[in-house]
């Protein structure tokens, strides 16, 4: 995307602007200077009338001289035509010839003009006679012509008045292009500025979520291993520790990825998904989140509806939606969770809407409730909805919130998937089915490669609980080879820390000798993606956290 | 059979009265629109027809016809053309120099007398054995006034305004410079030739008022003349007026105005001296009140009734003159006309002096004869 500037902006809009003005002066001119062109061919024609009927109403007086052959008085007469002519029309050229034939003597010609800068050969002449009876005595010819002068085309009255023109249409263009400045401009400019703020304070947020995220893992394993631990007393305090620590635990780490979500871009891999089987997820997850709320759900939920949508992303969604809910309601009240269908823009969506009869939610709040950090709970971060948003967006959806005194309801609006799409899904079995299945039948193995131990433990104890037999960690290439890792490496799939620090090899480096020895699959694991995705050595890149389809990709 | 008996002897009846009859065609315009705006025209005829009148009432076989009405060069070719188709013994009339050049070859080629009481331009007789004239030519009054101008009145800067559009003032005022020049190189002479129809008379005062000159020869048409002395006082300007015989009767300026200006000196030159001392003067003065009293005595009147007289005269001393005969006749005559004696020089054309008019006290006095 072009950073613009606001000096740029205001440049482009006065540009922009500057055209139409410049268009309709043009046409104005060229208009006004045609009809003036036509004027003044008009009163050239009237010229050479009025030149025609002086020359008409001498005709006796002139037969008369040519007849006695009175040159000097034709000549007379001619400039004195020519000259009363020119009074009457000032600057205009005209021009007379008299070729006489008298009784006595040889024809010959007779002429002027009334400037004697013209040439006279090169006008266009009408032509009359004078007879005495039925003999010709002399032909007359005449031509009128007006030099074409600026002052012709533009009048000073014209410029005046063209000139008042453009110095209002000036100024209406800078009152104009002032207005749009401060109108629109300067609060967009503003909004931007606001953006950059948010950004700002995103990524901060980003860098200090990382920075805790690390000691609380390494808690959460110190946890684990707790467990492990024989005496009984020592288990039976550690149980109850660790059940209120991993439910804090899980809000923490539910704010931290919404965090970090805000501030990076959302790896979407979207396939047909159930509606039906959303909400009833969405139903379960609600009621083990809050197992003491006396909620009354209604579903109105048609069966084929699917959409085209990353299932974990969707369903953080409408958790997201359906916990605020069931918060707005304070665990009593009406949540009905509905789904449609819509046309817009000729593309068809499911509109899946979740409403419920809590208290309205203000104009105000309503136009901030999507800006990230904006939060009326006391334990909020203000994010959840900012990131539901932006979901919803990389899905090419929108989400729309209507606020009564009686009932405010979100509705996720998502592109319908279609019917080649749902036919040629690997499998839309739900999710848990899913994992059931690959409790028994997944053995891959799966290698990880990073230098926090901790990491790798956490890595390790999710495998193990999701019953992967064979899954191995490595701190480093060294330890890799110590522990003789190519008889592991056909068919494999590898999770590797891109900039992991624990050997004199890094985690690219590890990527291609891995690829080099045969590994199916090999998934970045890292907060720089860029370098990752620049590699081209990884089929997919993800953050530090196991991926939510962990189990597909091994699947 | 007795039907084409009669008809045949009224027409050798009829041929045979022609035969004796002298038929006089009369080529004078009804009008003079936009020149003199006279009368003159039908004075002319009126006279004529008079003269002719008291001639067969003497006991001559003459006729007179009126055969032109409207008035250009055109219409005077007409007439004349008329003249020729109905075989008329002679023509006598026009006004002006231009119509009479118009009207004089188409006879002279028939070989029909046509006697010109007015024209002076030398074009209308020169070469022709059948055309003669009343009046001095330009060539005569030319010469006189511009010898008038260089002693008499003493001109140095001399402007000539002439109307370029008719052969009478454009060969008069050309003339006239052409005297001066070659009898007086050290006089400055300027030329500012004009049309017929010209009005543009302020300009043209501007015009050559700035050439500072004491004397401006005008031989044009009453109406431009007026405009043009009505401009000269408008401005005050100091100057001599010469202009030609084309001033009927009262100059029209003096009516257009009043009082005229004492510092122009305004003269002209007329064929008759204004006096009725000839022993002439009674039978025209008693025929013109008899027939034709509704017009005031005038020079055309004057000239036109010396035109009939005079072949009325060859006819009485030679009947059978026609043709060429009649204007050789004519040449021999001595006659005290109204216009004076007339007395045809070696061009052919009369010798006479010129009655010079000027302006005094706001009327108009005979000056003195000049030749």
């Amino acid at each position: 995307m072009t950073t613009v500037s606001l000096d740029t902006l205001k440049k482009r809009l006065r540009q922009t602007t500057w055209l139409p003005l410049g268009i309709m002066a043009a046409l104005l001119l060229s208009a006004t200077s045609f009809i003036l062109y036509q004027e003044r061919q008009g009163q050239l024609k009237n010229t050479e009338h009025a030149l025609a009927d002086v020359v008409q109403s001498q005709e006796s007086l002139i037969s008369q001289e040519v007849y006695m052959g009175q040159d000097q008085a034709l000549k007379i007469r001619i400039d004195s035509i020519l000259s009363n002519w020119n009074q009457k029309y000032p600057g205009g050229i005209a021009c007379l010839e008299f070729l006489v034939s008298p009784p006595t003597g040889e024809p010959r010609l007779i002429s002027g003009c009334s400037s004697d800068t013209i040439d006279s050969k090169s006008l266009r002449y009408e032509e009359t006679s004078v007879k005495a009876g039925n003999k010709v005595l002399a032909k007359i010819r005449y031509s009128v012509s007006r030099p074409t002068r600026i002052w012709d085309i533009f009048p000073p009255v014209l410029i005046i008045v063209v000139l008042v023109g453009l110095f209002a249409a000036v100024f209406t263009h800078f009152t104009l292009v002032s207005r749009v400045e401060t109108r629109v401009l300067a609060p967009l400019i503003d909004k931007i500025a606001e953006s950059e703020r948010n950004a700002a304070i995103a990524q901060t947020a980003q860098m200090m979520a990382h920075d805790i995220r690390k000691p609380f893992r390494l808690v959460q394993l110190a946890l684990a291993r707790l467990h492990e631990v024989k005496n009984t007393e020592v288990r039976e305090l550690s149980a109850k520790v660790s059940e209120d620590f991993e439910t804090s635990a899980r809000s923490i780490d539910a704010m931290i990825r919404d965090i970090l979500d805000m501030g990076r871009d959302v790896n979407l891999s979207v396939e047909p998904v159930s509606v039906a089987r959303l909400v009833e997820q969405l139903h379960e997850t609600l009621a083990r989140l809050y197992p003491e709320n006396r909620v009354k759900f209604s579903f109105n939920i048609r069966q084929r509806h699917r959409v085209m949508a990353d299932r974990e992303q969707l369903m953080r969604v409408l958790i997201n939606i359906g916990e605020n809910a069931v918060q707005a309601v304070r665990l009593s009240g009406d949540l009905r969770i509905s789904s449609k269908q819509s046309i817009r823009n000729g593309h068809s969506f499911i509109d899946i809407a979740i409403a419920n009869n809590g208290p309205e939610i203000t104009d105000e709040d309503r136009s901030k409730l999507f800006t990230p950090f904006f939060s009326r709970k006391v334990a909020g971060t203000g994010l959840g909805l900012a990131v539901a948003k932006k979901i919803v967006a990389e899905h090419k959806g929108e989400i729309v919130l209507t606020s009564t005194p009686t009932e405010t309801c979100f509705t996720v609006s998502i592109p319908e998937a279609t019917r080649d799409a749902v036919a040629s899904a690997p499998d839309t079995r739900p999710v848990s089915e899913s994992e059931k299945s690959l409790k028994t039948t997944c053995e891959q193995t799966i290698l990880i490669f990073d230098d926090e131990a901790a990491v790798r433990s956490h890595w390790r104890k999710y495998a193990k609980e999701h019953d992967f037999q064979a899954a191995w960690d490595f701190n480093s290439w060294e330890d890799f080879v110590s522990q003789n890792g190519f008889a592991l490496t056909p068919g494999a799939i590898a999770f590797i820390d891109v900039h992991y620090q624990g050997s004199k090899y890094d985690g690219i480096e590890i990527a291609r000798s891995l690829r080099d020895l045969g590994v199916k699959r090999i998934y970045a694991i890292t907060n720089d993606p860029e370098t990752a995705n620049a590699s081209g050595l990884f089929d997919s890149v993800f953050g530090k956290d196991i991926p939510t389809n962990f189990a597909q990709l091994v699947g | 059979m007795k039907k084409l008996l009669f008809l045949l002897l009224t027409t050798m009846a009829s041929c045979f009265v022609h035969a004796d009859t002298f038929r006089v065609a009369g080529i004078y315009p009804s009008h003079t629109f936009g020149h003199f705006n006279c009368t003159c025209g039908l004075e002319g005829a009126c006279i004529t027809e008079a003269a002719i009148k008291r001639a067969r009432l003497e006991g001559m076989n003459i006729s007179f016809t009126q055969v032109n009405k409207d008035w250009n060069i055109f219409k005077t070719m007409e007439a004349a053309e008329t003249v020729v188709t109905h075989r008329y013994d002679a023509a006598v009339g026009t006004l002006v120099s231009d119509d009479a050049l118009a009207a004089a070859p188409i006879l002279e080629a028939a070989g029909i007398p046509f006697i010109v009481p007015t024209a002076t331009n030398p074009g209308v007789t020169a070469g022709k054995r059948f055309v003669t004239r009343i009046p001095f030519n330009d060539r005569r009054q030319a010469f006189l006034l511009a010898r008038l101008a260089t002693t008499e009145l003493a001109a140095k800067r001399i402007v000539i305004v002439r109307n370029s559009s008719t052969k009478y003032s454009d060969f008069l005022g050309t003339e006239f410079a052409r005297n001066i020049r070659k009898n007086h190189p050290e006089i400055l002479v300027k030329d500012f030739p004009i049309v017929e129809g010209f009005t543009d008379f302020k300009a043209l005062a501007t015009r050559f008022l700035a050439v500072s000159p004491d004397l401006v020869f005008v031989p044009l048409p009453q109406s431009q003349l007026a405009s043009l002395y009505v401009e000269l006082v408008n401005r005050k300007a100091a100057l001599t007026m010469l202009a030609s015989d084309t001033i009927e009767k009262k100059p029209m300026f003096l009516e257009m105005i009043a009082p005229t200006s004492d510092l122009i000196q305004f003269i002209y030159p007329k064929h008759w001296d204004g006096t009725f001392s000839s022993p002439e003067s009674a039978r025209y003065l008693s025929l013109h009140r008899k027939y034709c009293g509704e017009y005031e005595p005038s020079m055309t009147t004057m000239a036109a009734y010396d035109a009939a007289e005079l072949v009325i005269k060859a006819l009485k001393a030679k009947p059978n003159a026609r043709g060429e005969d009649l204007i050789k006749e004519i040449h021999s005559l001595k006659f005290h006309g109204m216009t004076g004696l007339i007395r045809y020089g070696t061009d052919g054309d009369p010798v006479k002096p010129l009655e010079l008019y000027l302006i005094k006290d706001g009327d108009v006095v005979h000056w003195r004869r000049y030749e």
